[in-house]
């Protein structure tokens, strides 16, 4: 049979949980560049990526999806194109936690320039934990004022039923691309 | 440098670009030496004159390469990966992880002119990550 493959990219800032969501759905344990973390100060977590992390999930009928993540950390830009290279999809991941989610966000904008416009994406908002609600409306008018209409989808990273449901959404965004060849 | 440089005291700092600056004027050829933490904080480095480069780009690269080294090394069955090697035709840049550091591990980068032999370099760049590791040992 002949399989085809979706690369979909994860991307957002240190400690945001791109790779934490990665292992919840690789069906085998995926590659990653973990290394010691010396900015605690940062993100205070034992390892970080340092290359891009890789996973692979089988969605049957010869479709499986390879899913990468970025270095969150800005000193591994020069990662993140190579990475983002053809990809299908971008999950953005928001760190809710985080002091200024929306300037996250717009320095990843920034980043990823080219390939915005461009590439099926949607907005993760991750660590609910941290907030009273989820500022859904928020970066709903951010991205209206960006001519953007992705998908905003609170989640938790670390259930796997969240994560397959982000993967799920980047492919509806590309439903016609999956049926167009079949 | 960076000031979170792997959180090694100033002095410590001070002694490793010693040890870097040592390695530099004896061995030809060399024209930049590098010490990174693995997650890619440049802790201290040295450039040839006449030489422009960016050692905190380099050592979140030589992160990255390291990572990938050790991913490498892992699906083909071997140990942990110990350097990587980047000989071109202008210059041999090796980089080794430091032994027997453990907080916080760290990244010896060496760079030489393709003239020395990658053997030599690579000498150099051991006997440098050693001197490094017992700098560090004997002060902790
Ligand atoms: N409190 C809370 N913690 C979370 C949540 N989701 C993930 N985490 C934790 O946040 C951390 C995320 O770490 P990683 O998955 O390594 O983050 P990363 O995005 O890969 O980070 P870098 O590789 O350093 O860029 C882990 O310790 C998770 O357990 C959440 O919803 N709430
Ligand atoms: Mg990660």
């Amino acid at each position: 049979m002949n399989v085809r493959e979706h690369k979909i990219v994860i991307t957002g800032t240190m400690g945001a949980g791109k790779t934490t969501a990665i292992r919840q759905i690789s069906d085998h344990p995926p590659l990653l560049t973990d290394v010691a973390n010396t900015r605690r100060d940062e993100s205070d977590k034992a390892t970080t990526t340092a290359a891009f992390d890789f996973g692979e999930l089988d969605l049957g009928d010869g479709e499986v999806l390879r899913i990468y993540g970025t270095p969150g950390q800005e000193r591994f830009d020069f990662m993140w194109p190579i990475v983002a290279r053809g990809a299908l999809g971008i999950v953005f991941l928001l760190d809710l936690s985080r002091e200024d989610p929306v300037a996250d966000l717009e320095r990843y904008f920034s980043a990823f320039g080219k390939q915005l416009g461009e590439t099926p994406s949607v907005l993760a908002l991750n660590k609910l934990d941290a907030v009273e609600a989820a500022p859904v409306a928020l970066f709903q008018q951010y991205l209206e004022g960006r001519g953007l209409s992705w998908p905003i989808i609170p989640t938790d990273v670390r259930e796997r039923e969240h994560v397959l449901d982000l993967m799920e959404v980047v492919l509806s965004l590309n439903e016609s691309l999956l049926t167009e060849e079949s | 440098m960076d000031a979170h440089a792997g959180e090694l005291p100033p002095e410590l700092v001070e002694q490793c670009r010693d040890t870097l600056e040592q390695a530099m004027a004896e061995t030809d050829g060399t024209v930049f030496a590098l010490l990174a933490t693995v997650d890619g904080l440049a802790v201290a480095s040295s450039t040839a004159p006449g030489w422009d480069i960016a050692a905190e780009r380099v050592a979140a690269m030589a992160s990255s390469g390291h990572a990938l080294g050790d991913t490498l090394a892992g699906e083909i069955g071997a140990d942990d990966c110990n350097g990587v090697i980047i000989p071109t035709d202008r210059l041999s840049v090796v980089f080794l992880a430091v032994p027997d550091v453990a907080a916080p591990p760290l990244i010896l980068g060496l760079a030489a002119t393709a003239q020395e032999s990658l053997g030599s370099v690579l000498f150099a760049a051991r006997s440098c990550a050693h001197a490094i590791r017992d700098g560090l040992t004997a002060t902790t």
